[in-house]
C-alpha cells in the first residue's frame, strides 16, 4: 500500500500556441481525498483531461497503479477504475436517474446481472439520497440534482479506484452539498476509493481533503494541507496577483519566491 | 366516394406507411447515436433488395423467402458495420463529435459507388421475385400478398428494435452514447463499438425494407433513390432524432401518399409528400417531434 496510486510525471499539454499544463509531476496515495484548487484558467480541468483520457498529453506520463496510461482511450481508462465527474454535469437527460446509474454497467468490462447491478445503483441512489427520484428523468432535475447524480454515476463505476471530480459543488444547494460530502466520505472509507477535487469552495474542501493542491498557469505551485497552502504567498499572488508597492513586509517577499517557481511569466492577458 | 374502396387506400397507405417507418427509424437512429446523416440509406435499401433477390433465385428457391429476409438482413447490417469501421471510423479517429460534412462526403461517394456496382455486377435490370404470398382477402377487400408480409415484417422489426432499444444493455448503453457522448465515454462506453453497431442495425432496417419490398417495387441499381428522399421527408416531417415521430410521420406519409392518388391523381404520388412537408414546415418547422435546438 506503500506505493502511490496515481504519478504524473512531467505532464505538459499546450492547446495552440497556449500551455495549458506544463511540467506537472505529483502523486496521489491510495485512498487520499486530495483537493485541487487554483485560478480560472490554470489547467485544472485540463489536468483532470490527461488523466481521464478526455486529452493526450504532448509529453510526460500518467502512471495509474503501477501501470501507464499512455496511449489509452477514456473508456479503457474507465475500465481500469478511473471515474470523472464533469462541470456542466454530463447526465443522460432522457433517462431515469436510475437509469444513469445501470449505464455504467453497460461498459465492455463489466457484466453484470440485472438483479445485482440495479441492486447496487439502488444502493447507490440510498447513499446520495436520490431513491425518492428514481423513475424521475433526469432532465427534470434541478442543476444540483443533476451534480448528485453525476457523482452517483461516478461512484457507481466499477471497478473504481479512483474519482476525478471537477468543481462537483459549484451552484449545489448546501444540502445536496452536505450529501455529496458524505457519499465522497462513504465511498472513500468504505471501498478505500481516491478521489481528486477541484473546486473553489474552501470551507467544503477543509472537510473533506487531507491536502490540498495548487495550479497557476498550468503548473503546480504548491502543496499541502489547506491552511498552510492558503497562507503560502505563491498561492495568495496566484489568487489575488502581484502584490503592488502599498503592500505589507509580509506579502511583499512574494515575488521573489514566485521568481524562482515556474509562475515567473509575465501574465498573459488574454 | 366509395367507402369500401377509401378503406381499401387507407389500408394500402398504412401497409406501405410501414415500410417507410423502416427507413425513418434507420436514419434516425444512426443520427441519434452517431450525429451524422447517412445519405446512402437509399442504397442500403436497393443492397437489401438484391442480396434477397440473390438469395431466393440462386440459392434457397422462391418457397424460402422467409428464410431469406433475416439473412438479406443479416448482410447488409454486417456490410454496414463493415463501411462504419473502414471507412466512417478513421475519419473521426480523436475527435469526440462526428464532423457532419465528412461523413455527408463519405455516405454521398457511397451512393454512386454502391450504384454503379450494382450496375457492374447485375446490368441495369430491373429484378422482382415472385410474391411472397397470395393476395390476403382483408373484409372484401384483396390485398397484395407481399406488401401484407412486407407490413408483417417491418412490424415485427420495428418491435424487436424497440424491445433491443428500451429494455436491453446494448440499448442503455445505445440510448447514452445518442444523448451525451463524452459522459457516456467516461462511464466506460466503447464509443467504436457502439458506432459501428448502431450504423449497422440502422442500416440493416433500411436493407430489411428492401428486402421485404423486392417483390412489390422493383430490385434496379437506383432503387434506394427514392427511398432515402421518402426517408427525409418522414424524419422532416416527424422531426429529426425523434423515433416516434419517425413511426407517426412513416404511416402518415403512406396515408397521404395513397389518399391523394386515390383523391387526386396518382400520377403525382411521389409529390404529396412533399406538400405535407411544406404544410408542416410552414406550420411546425421543428416537425412534430423534433428537438427545438440541437443541444450542445
Amino acid at each position: 500500500m506503500d506505493d502511490p496510486l496515481l504519478i504524473l510525471d512531467g505532464l505538459h499539454k499546450s492547446f495552440g500556441g497556449v500551455a495549458a499544463v506544463r511540467g506537472v509531476s505529483t502523486t496521489l496515495a491510495r485512498g487520499e481525498i486530495r483537493g485541487l484548487i487554483g485560478p480560472n484558467g490554470s489547467g485544472k480541468t485540463t489536468l483532470l483531461n490527461l488523466v481521464g483520457g478526455q486529452t493526450r498529453p504532448d509529453r510526460g506520463w500518467v502512471v495509474l497503479a503501477g501501470r501507464s496510461l499512455e496511449g489509452q482511450p477514456p473508456d479503457a481508462i474507465a475500465a481500469r477504475g478511473v471515474a470523472r465527474t464533469f462541470q456542466l454535469p454530463r447526465v443522460f437527460r432522457h433517462m431515469t436517474v436510475l437509469e444513469n446509474l445501470l449505464v455504467v454497467v453497460c461498459a465492455d468490462h463489466r457484466r453484470a446481472g440485472w438483479v445485482e447491478a440495479r441492486r447496487d445503483a439502488e444502493a447507490l441512489l440510498r447513499l446520495v439520497h436520490l431513491d425518492g427520484l428514481a423513475h424521475a428523468e433526469a432532465r427534470t432535475l434541478s442543476g444540483g440534482q443533476a451534480m448528485l447524480l453525476q457523482l452517483a454515476r461516478c461512484l457507481a463505476q466499477r471497478p473504481l479506484v479512483l474519482c476525478l471530480l471537477d468543481e462537483p459543488f459549484a451552484g449545489v444547494h448546501p444540502g445536496i452539498k452536505e450529501r455529496m460530502v458524505q457519499a465522497i466520505h462513504e465511498t472513500n472509507r468504505a471501498h478505500g476509493v481516491t478521489f481528486l477535487v477541484v473546486s473553489h469552495e474552501m470551507p467544503t474542501l477543509r472537510r473533506l481533503a487531507g491536502r490540498v493542491s495548487v495550479m497557476h498557469n498550468g503548473a503546480w505551485i504548491a502543496d499541502g494541507p489547506l491552511d498552510a497552502v492558503a497562507r503560502d504567498p505563491r498561492v495568495i499572488e496566484a489568487y489575488l496577483g502581484r502584490p503592488g508597492p502599498g503592500h505589507g513586509p509580509e506579502e511583499g517577499r512574494a515575488p521573489g519566491r514566485a521568481a524562482d517557481g515556474h509562475s515567473g511569466q509575465p501574465r498573459d492577458p488574454a | 366516394m366509395d367507402p369500401t374502396l377509401l378503406t381499401q387506400y387507407v389500408l394500402a397507405g398504412l401497409v406501405i406507411g410501414g415500410i417507410y417507418c423502416l427507413m425513418a427509424v434507420g436514419i434516425t437512429f444512426i443520427y441519434s447515436v452517431m450525429k451524422m446523416i447517412n445519405w446512402a440509406m437509399g442504397e442500403f435499401y436497393m443492397i437489401g433488395g438484391y442480396v434477397q433477390y440473390v438469395l431466393i433465385t440462386a440459392w434457397l428457391g422462391p418457397q424460402r423467402w422467409a428464410l431469406a429476409l433475416p439473412l438479406a438482413v443479416l448482410t447488409v447490417a454486417a456490410l454496414g458495420m463493415l463501411v462504419q469501421r473502414l471507412l466512417l471510423q478513421p475519419m473521426f479517429a480523436g475527435q469526440l463529435e462526428r464532423l457532419d460534412e465528412y461523413a455527408t462526403i463519405v455516405t454521398i461517394s457511397l451512393t454512386v459507388l454502391f450504384r454503379n456496382l450494382a450496375v457492374v455486377l447485375f446490368g441495369p435490370y430491373q429484378f422482382s421475385p415472385r410474391d411472397y404470398a397470395p393476395p390476403v382477402q382483408l373484409g372484401p377487400l384483396p390485398i397484395n400478398g407481399s406488401r401484407v408480409v412486407a407490413f408483417l415484417g417491418a412490424a415485427v422489426l420495428l418491435g424487436l428494435f424497440a424491445l433491443v432499444v428500451r429494455r436491453t444493455w446494448l440499448g442503455l448503453a445505445l440510448r447514452s452514447v445518442a444523448q451525451n457522448r463524452l459522459g457516456a465515454l467516461a462511464a466506460g462506453i466503447n464509443l467504436s463499438r457502439i458506432d459501428m453497431l448502431a450504423f449497422g442495425i440502422g442500416v440493416g432496417l433500411a436493407g430489411a425494407a428492401g428486402a421485404l419490398l423486392a417483390p412489390v417495387f422493383l430490385v434496379y441499381p437506383e432503387s434506394g433513390a427514392l427511398s432515402t428522399v421518402k426517408g427525409f421527408e418522414i424524419i422532416v416531417i416527424g422531426g429529426l432524432g425523434s423515433l416516434p415521430g419517425s413511426i407517426v410521420g412513416g404511416f402518415l406519409l403512406g396515408l397521404v401518399e395513397s389518399l391523394g392518388s386515390v383523391l387526386i391523381s396518382p400520377s403525382f404520388r411521389d409529390v404529396y409528400g412533399f406538400g405535407l412537408l411544406l404544410l408542416l414546415l410552414a406550420l411546425r418547422p421543428t416537425g412534430l417531434w423534433g428537438e427545438q435546438a440541437r443541444e450542445a
